[in-house]
């Protein structure tokens, strides 16, 4: 039992939380300067967003420097924060700095430049900084809607254009019941173990079982919970059979928001399902049967049907799609296979290298989905909301600066070599070679990996072999000067995350927390 | 004693929520939910979770339900507009589903040796699920701060973010 | 097996139910409320005077006329703005009731908190506000 905490004491620990004070602070401030401004100056609102969003970053910083390699845990283990949770914060406020950058002009152009839009991000992040720093299922929860509401709400932010509208009411329908399905698996598992404290649970299950088919006979509850859970989890991060919201979704929403939460939803789910897997799930008795090989009916075959599943069905369902915003959610379902290969990796072999590097595909593939989803918002027609394969037609005569960064993006997400995302794979399927018992998976994965190279080069294609018809299509691109920057800043990213990946490997490998290796 | 109010007001629960899926007019299904909800805050009494029966009441049957029929009430539908669903056979595909489910979770629950074990020495503490005893976990006592103090604090944020959102969604000119 | 289920779920009820002293003036507040509604209106309609006429039995209308044909009505969003409005800063009584009702005991802490609580709901309150959400033009 934790004893009472006192009043000083509390707020001494709220220290720890000097990034996400930072992010509330900041989003209330936004919301009143909005409605109390001039409208001639709600153009100074983006650059205060990312003005505050620097600040929370230098506070990761400073964390990062001063808490100890065992992480802290605060506010009767409500909280918890380590080197992981604030690598992934860090990664997370980039991607809204990001988009905040795209989006002010993106939101210019469609009339509705206003400061609820970088409130709501601010909340959402919030949330997700709060999802991935807690080892506690009542603070997951709350984290959870804290993120996914104000993600909601920006889904549907274009609320003339009926698609965005939709997209907004499906994600909120659709999301609220995997809310509701993973809090039934929570409450299974308060209602067994009278806590939801991560390494009590495991504690609980480490003393109390032994086997996976002792846990079904006398405690199926527990299998139970373990499956919403999941469920809950892979709809978050879209792996198919959960993944039917993805592309209407990403296809509706503001293009940049669909970048934001392409990334941003997909990494916080990832990172606190893996602390789940790597806490609760992966204990011995809820993977192996009593002569300790894998049990057939372990949650470890379930991820890994679902990964082969993923693989072959999304990458074969992108070749088909016109829409480049859709095509970009089918493969985002196939990037989840490949994070889900490391989390896999992970809970079977507890390498530091397996570790390092889902981080590192986590960071090459902020900058590479963020980045093209920001010139997709360019290219994209004033008022369709959506990005045709025909719409890119001629597009390396109307802006090289554009195409020259799509072309990395669009390599370093197919796994071209000299980009960051050919390393993000390569080291985590080397990783899941390593172990052995995945081999038959990295296969797949290699060779899915093919057949995805040939849907993403179609979009360079339309770039630069189709040529537009009519010459009056053809008018050159000004892109805005925040854009640019966010443009330009990712794609010199992807390379050099191509070019020097071993010493952020490296690093990546470091931030392994006591929490992951016990 | 407590087993017969049980049964009475799950029975009472069951078929209020199954008159409100067969109702046609969806005011009469409404109304028939906020009677489900007064039987659920009977049976929460029952178990002595004496908060969560007054929340249903007050946020549920009071709040959530003024919203349904009020929008309701502003689609105006007409008698020609309601549901004209008829019963097909493939309906039963979900019903078995749920069937198969429920049946799974209730040999899952008789088999659970925790809530055996519970059965046979359960000890709650005397003030268990009072109003008063979810504020100590909230709010703390005089010298201490609560358990979840920092949670309610993260929910008001969450109520904000809700509030942008109604406003962003709905109101006509921004 | 279903047998456990049902036992399982009678005996902890039993054992956590205690109907007779605790809800009982619960109960009686029910039965009085019950017993003046209708007993109000079954006393308007057996004891009340009647004297039905055209005009009292045309249907009451205020403002549309009857016979029109155009029944689909448009109704403003500002009635769902006002409604949902309603329902957030309602929501907010989960958390004060229990508040107020162990105040005596939970101390000032508690009174900061609430007060930070409110304050970041005021911060939504100005914002709608601001924004015109509670003028009715």
């Amino acid at each position: 039992m934790i004893d009472n905490i006192s009043t000083i004491h509390f707020l001494k620990e709220m220290l720890y939380l000097i990034p996400l004070l930072i992010l509330v602070f900041s989003s209330m401030i936004i919301l009143l300067v909005d409605v109390f401004a001039e409208s001639s100056n709600k153009r100074y609102l983006a650059p205060l967003t990312s003005l505050f969003l620097i600040f929370s970053a230098i506070s990761i910083f400073w964390l990062y420097k001063y808490i100890p390699k065992s992480g802290v845990k605060i506010l009767y283990n409500m909280v918890y924060v380590d080197h992981f949770s604030l690598v992934i914060s860090a990664m997370l406020i980039i991607a809204a700095i990001i988009t905040v950058w795209i989006s002010s002009d993106y939101l210019e152009r469609y009339g509705i430049a206003i400061g609820e839009f970088y409130s709501l991000l601010l909340i959402s992040l919030t949330g997700m900084i709060l999802m991935v720093s807690t080892t506690n299922l009542f603070t997951m929860f709350v984290a959870l809607e804290l993120f996914s509401i104000p993600i909601y709400v920006l889904a549907g932010f274009f609320r003339v254009y009926g698609k965005s509208i939709e997209s907004s009411i499906k994600y909120f329908i659709s999301g609220s019941v995997a809310s509701a399905i993973m809090l039934y698996g929570i409450a299974l598992f308060y209602g067994v173990f009278g806590t939801v404290e991560f390494s009590e649970i495991e504690r609980h299950i480490f003393n109390h079982y032994d086997s996976v088919a002792q846990i079904a006979k006398t405690e199926p509850l527990l299998i139970l919970g373990t499956l919403l859970i999941m469920a809950g989890f892979l709809f978050k991060t879209a792996m198919i059979p959960f993944h039917m919201w993805t592309p209407d979704i990403y296809e509706g929403a503001p293009t940049t928001v669909t970048g934001f939460m392409g990334f941003a939803v997909k990494a916080t789910s990832f990172a606190a399902f893996f602390r789940v897997v790597v806490s609760i799930f992966n204990t011995p008795s809820l993977v192996y049967s009593e002569n300790g090989t894998i049990s057939p009916s372990s949650w470890i075959n379930v991820i890994y049907v679902l990964i082969i599943i993923t693989l072959i069905v999304s990458n074969l369902i992108a070749m088909s799609q016109r829409n480049v915003k859709r095509m970009l959610a089918y493969s985002s379902i196939s990037h989840a296979a490949y994070l889900m290969i490391a989390i896999l990796t992970f809970s079977l072999s507890k390498t530091k290298d397996s570790y390092g590097s889902l981080l590192f595909y986590l960071l090459t593939y902020l900058f590479a989905s963020i980045g093209a989803f920001a010139v997709l918002s360019i290219f994209e027609k004033n008022g369709s909301n959506s990005v045709t394969l025909e719409n890119l037609n001629g597009a390396s005569k109307r802006s090289p600066f554009l195409v020259a960064s799509m072309l990395i993006f669009i390599f370093s997400m197919a796994g071209v070599p000299p980009f960051g995302g050919f390393f993000g794979k390569f080291y985590l399927l080397k990783s899941a070679f390593v172990d052995g018992s995945l081999s038959t998976l990295v296969l797949i994965a290699v060779i899915t990996s093919v057949i995805g190279a040939f849907y993403y080069l179609r979009v360079l294609v339309f770039m630069f072999m189709k040529d537009v018809e009519s010459d009056e299509n053809i008018e050159t691109l000004n892109v805005p000067f925040l854009g640019k920057l966010a443009i330009a800043l990712s794609a010199i990213a992807v390379v050099y995350l191509g070019v020097f990946p071993n010493s952020l490997i490296q690093f990546m490998g470091e931030t392994i927390s006591n929490f992951f290796i016990k | 004693m407590g087993v017969y109010i049980f049964y009475l007001f799950g029975t009472g629960l069951i078929a209020t929520s199954i008159v409100a899926i067969l109702m046609k007019n969806p005011v009469h299904s409404v109304l028939s939910v906020v009677s489900s909800f007064f039987f659920l805050a009977g049976i929460y009494a029952g178990l002595s979770m004496q908060f969560l029966a007054v929340i249903q009441i007050l946020v549920y049957a009071g709040a959530i339900m003024v919203l349904f029929i009020f929008i309701i009430m502003l689609f105006d539908l007409q008698k020609s507009e309601y549901s004209k669903d008829r019963f097909l056979w493939r309906d039963l595909v979900p019903l078995a589903l749920i069937l198969i489910t429920a049946a799974g979770f209730i040999s899952a629950i008789s088999r659970s040796e925790s809530i055996k074990n519970y059965v046979a020495n359960a000890k709650l503490p005397s003030n268990f699920g009072s109003v008063s005893a979810v504020s100590f976990e909230f709010f703390g006592t005089s010298n201490s701060v609560g358990r979840f103090s920092f949670l309610f604090e993260v929910i008001s944020i969450l109520l904000l973010s809700a509030i942008v959102g109604a406003v962003v969604l709905a109101k006509r000119k921004l | 097996m279903f047998k456990i289920f049902l036992m399982s779920t009678t005996e902890s009820l039993s054992k956590s139910l205690d109907l007779t002293t605790t809800y009982l003036p619960i109960v009686m507040m029910i039965v009085v409320a019950l017993i003046v509604a209708f007993g109000m209106l079954a006393l308007s309609i057996f004891a009340g005077p009647k004297y039905p006429s055209k005009a009292k039995e045309y249907p009451f209308e205020c403002g549309w006329l009857l016979d029109s044909k155009d029944t689909k009505r448009k109704h403003s969003i500002k009635f769902y703005m006002v409604a949902i409005m309603f329902l957030i800063f309602d929501l907010e009584i989960v958390f004060m009731y229990p508040w107020a009702i162990t105040f005596r005991q939970i101390g000032l802490v508690s009174l900061v908190e609430m007060f930070i609580f409110l304050s970041i709901l005021v911060v939504g309150y100005i914002y709608v506000w601001k924004k015109g959400i509670l003028e009715w033009d």
